[in-house]
């Protein structure tokens, strides 16, 4: 694991008193120069909008002239506070995204920084390309102290209000909620000893292997090797706990996969055709019967109405058909059963002739 | 199906050779035209399948054809006559239909044809709906004993009386014109009521044409039948207690042909004219023969048409009858 505080511009770390890293002397300078507020600690560049406008430097007091480096050249000086350099920083600071109310603080730590570097650059275009760096890391920095922030927990300060983000808080509370729970179950089954835990507290709240020596009692040498150890054993504990929780849910996402298994299986399969829409009923006419069909089953009809000798029902059925189709009278077969009708149908009145003896 | 192709096949064929053959005496196909006893093989093909709907070539040469036979049927009529009379035979041809034949020497022929003419004008261009497709022969004598001998030769059964008899299936009539012409237009209604209404019962049949037994032709184109001689035989039976409970409309729309043969014939005759007569000066003869005949199927004894017609039953029509007539017509 890369150590998050191993400076990347070569600038020398400063011991500090209680064996903890220092930082840049850039990075130093630049909080200074800005200034806290006395009353709440609060940085005041924030307050003050118009500070990077005019591209001054903040004024410089005698109680701070001390811890301040050689002043730069007034070329560079010239060229970090031009508007290209300037809006170079503005827009990286905007494409960071950071908050509107921390870039105007960004600006002017960067500006400073950039003021005061070790070996400025001769041309604007180095100038340039240095502004962007020490841009990056600013920015760099600043998430890294996010994060740690959401890691520590540090409890409800205006700091932590202000800087940490609400989405890698919870995701950093869930983390540690996994990670304690891991760490109270080590402690629980005596893999992980109460001096150990105490090392491990102390070296995760930043003080380095000589110090947590110190305060625990034991070489330092130890300090690292019972870490490195513990430090083993609870990941492997972690991943441990990270299988058996990925297979409780995969356990639980076969199970409702089992039981959602159609509705499962109907996501994959092949949507069905679109049901066409349904079209408007239209009345469809009756399939008619062309009245000279209709004559032709009456007149087949009377055939065999004459062929039974019922000529009262084949002249019926002439008469209809003759109704239908006027024309089809002249059909041979049509007038050979009106002959019969007419022949027959009173036959045994053949002659009608009249009674004689008038007068 | 089969068959019914090849039936229909032939039947195509002899048409296209019938319509191009128009004046040729035979039938369909070549086939005698059914006249004389055509019946039996009207019968014979009674299982046929009708025809089927035709285009308007077929349906013309089927036109052409029955024209045809028509006239063949004309020709061979008028030849037979000819060949039984002479070639000198008074003989005419009247609408076509009627081939009148002077059977005897002295017979009024062109007064009797020319009454025929004008009763047949009125006939067919007023009264009947259906044109016979076959010819009539009638035979003119003026006496009764040429009356039986033809009635004897070309009806099967003979004849009753002395008067006139059409028979139905020989297409004869016989006019005994020695009493009076008018006779010829009571026996020309028979072949064109045969025609027109089949199933027309023979009380009404015989009551239209005994209705121009006595025809007047006023006003002109018009035909209507006066009071003749039936009136006596009713006012008669009116004025007999035994008799006069038969006289009644409702007994005519009941009577079968049998009993108006058998019974009282005379008197069943006159009732069918008397009855027709009323009907005809009412106005409503022809209405009520129109709405019966096609509607027959329906009302075979022809009580609703009457109804329909003047509004009455026969009960209801009994009393102004009855009374029209003991009015003195």
């Amino acid at each position: 694991m890369a150590d998050e505080r191993t400076p990347r511009d070569g600038k020398t770390m400063e011991p500090t008193p209680d064996g903890e890293e220092a930082c840049p002397s850039s990075e130093r300078g630049s909080g200074e120069i800005v200034g806290k507020d006395p009353r709440d600690g609060r940085q005041t560049g924030a307050e003050e909008p118009t500070a990077p406008m005019d591209h001054t430097p903040a004024p410089v007091t005698p109680s701070t002239k001390s811890l301040l480096p050689a002043p730069p050249p007034a070329a560079h000086q010239a060229r970090v506070l031009s508007v290209h350099v300037q809006t170079l920083i503005r827009r990286r600071i905007a494409r960071a995204g950071i908050p509107e109310h921390r870039r105007e603080d960004f600006q002017q730590d960067i500006t400073v920084a950039l003021l005061y570097m070790a070996s400025p650059p001769d041309d604007l275009e180095g100038c340039s390309r240095a502004a962007h760096d020490i841009a990056g890391k600013q920015i760099a920095g600043d998430r890294r102290q996010d994060f740690r922030r959401a890691r520590s927990n540090v409890g409800p300060t205006d700091e932590a209000d202000q800087h940490a983000q609400e989405s890698a808080t919870d995701r950093a509370s869930a983390h540690y909620v996994q990670q304690a729970a891991a760490v109270r179950e080590a402690l629980e089954d005596g893999t992980l000893s109460t001096r150990d835990a105490e090392m491990l507290v102390l070296k995760h709240e930043g003080h380095t292997d000589a110090t947590i020596a110190a305060k625990v009692g034991v070489k330092p040498q130890t300090v690292s090797n019972r870490l490195a150890i513990v430090r083993s054993q609870l990941r492997e504990k972690w991943q441990a706990r990270m299988a058996t929780f990925a297979a409780l849910t995969l356990a639980v996402l076969a199970i409702l996969a089992w039981s959602q298994r159609e509705e499962i299986a109907s996501f994959f399969r092949a949507p069905p055709p679109p049901v066409p829409a349904p079209a408007p009923t239209q009345p469809v006419p009756e399939p008619s019967i062309p009245v000279a069909t209709q004559a032709g089953e009456l007149r087949r009809q009377a055939g065999v109405a004459c062929e039974k000798r019922d000529y009262s029902t084949c002249s019926d059925r002439l008469e209809a058909a003759a109704k239908l189709d006027p024309a089809g009278e002249t059909q041979p077969r049509v007038r050979e059963l009106r002959h019969t009708v007419e022949d027959h149908i009173r036959f045994e009145r053949e002659n009608n002739s009249k009674a004689g003896g008038r007068r | 199906m089969r068959a019914r192709r090849l039936v229909v096949l032939t039947a195509a064929l002899a048409l296209a050779a019938g319509a191009c053959q128009t004046d040729l005496p035979t039938g369909i196909g070549g086939a005698p035209v059914a006249s004389d006893g055509g019946a039996s093989a009207a019968e014979g093909a009674a299982s046929a399948v009708a025809e089927p709907p035709l285009d308007p070539v077929r349906q013309a040469a089927f036109d052409a054809q029955a024209r045809a036979d028509l006239a063949a049927d004309v020709v061979r009529r008028t030849e037979r006559a000819r060949r039984t009379y002479g070639d000198d035979v008074p003989l005419r041809v009247e609408s076509g239909l009627f081939v009148l034949v002077g059977a005897e020497r002295g017979v009024p022929f062109d007064a009797a044809a020319d009454l025929a003419q004008r009763a047949l004008d009125v006939y067919l261009g007023s009264f009947f709906a259906r044109r016979p497709d076959r010819a009539v022969t009638v035979y003119l004598v003026r006496s009764a004993a040429p009356f039986s001998q033809l009635c004897a030769a070309r009806f099967p059964s003979g004849c009753e009386g002395d008067l006139g008899a059409y028979s139905r299936t020989m297409r004869d009539i016989v006019v005994n014109l020695g009493p009076g012409l008018p006779t010829l237009t009571h026996e020309l209604v028979h072949p064109l009521v045969q025609t027109d209404f089949p199933r027309a019962p023979a009380w009404f049949e015989e009551g239209i044409a005994s209705l121009f037994e006595k025809p007047v032709f006023d006003p002109p184109g018009e035909l209507h039948g006066a009071t003749n001689w039936r009136y006596d035989r009713l006012a008669a039976a009116l004025a007999t207690p035994a008799q006069q409970p038969k006289v009644h409309a409702q007994a005519l729309f009941h009577m079968s042909d049998f009993v108006l043969d058998d019974f009282d014939r005379d008197l069943h005759y006159a009732m069918a004219r008397m009855f027709c007569q009323w009907l005809d000066q009412r106005g409503q003869l022809w209405a009520f023969y129109r709405a019966w005949r096609d509607g027959v199927a329906g009302d075979q004894t022809g009580e609703k048409s009457f109804a329909q017609v003047t509004g009455l039953t026969p009960e209801e029509a009994d009393a102004p009858w009855l009374e029209w007539v003991k009015r003195g017509r």
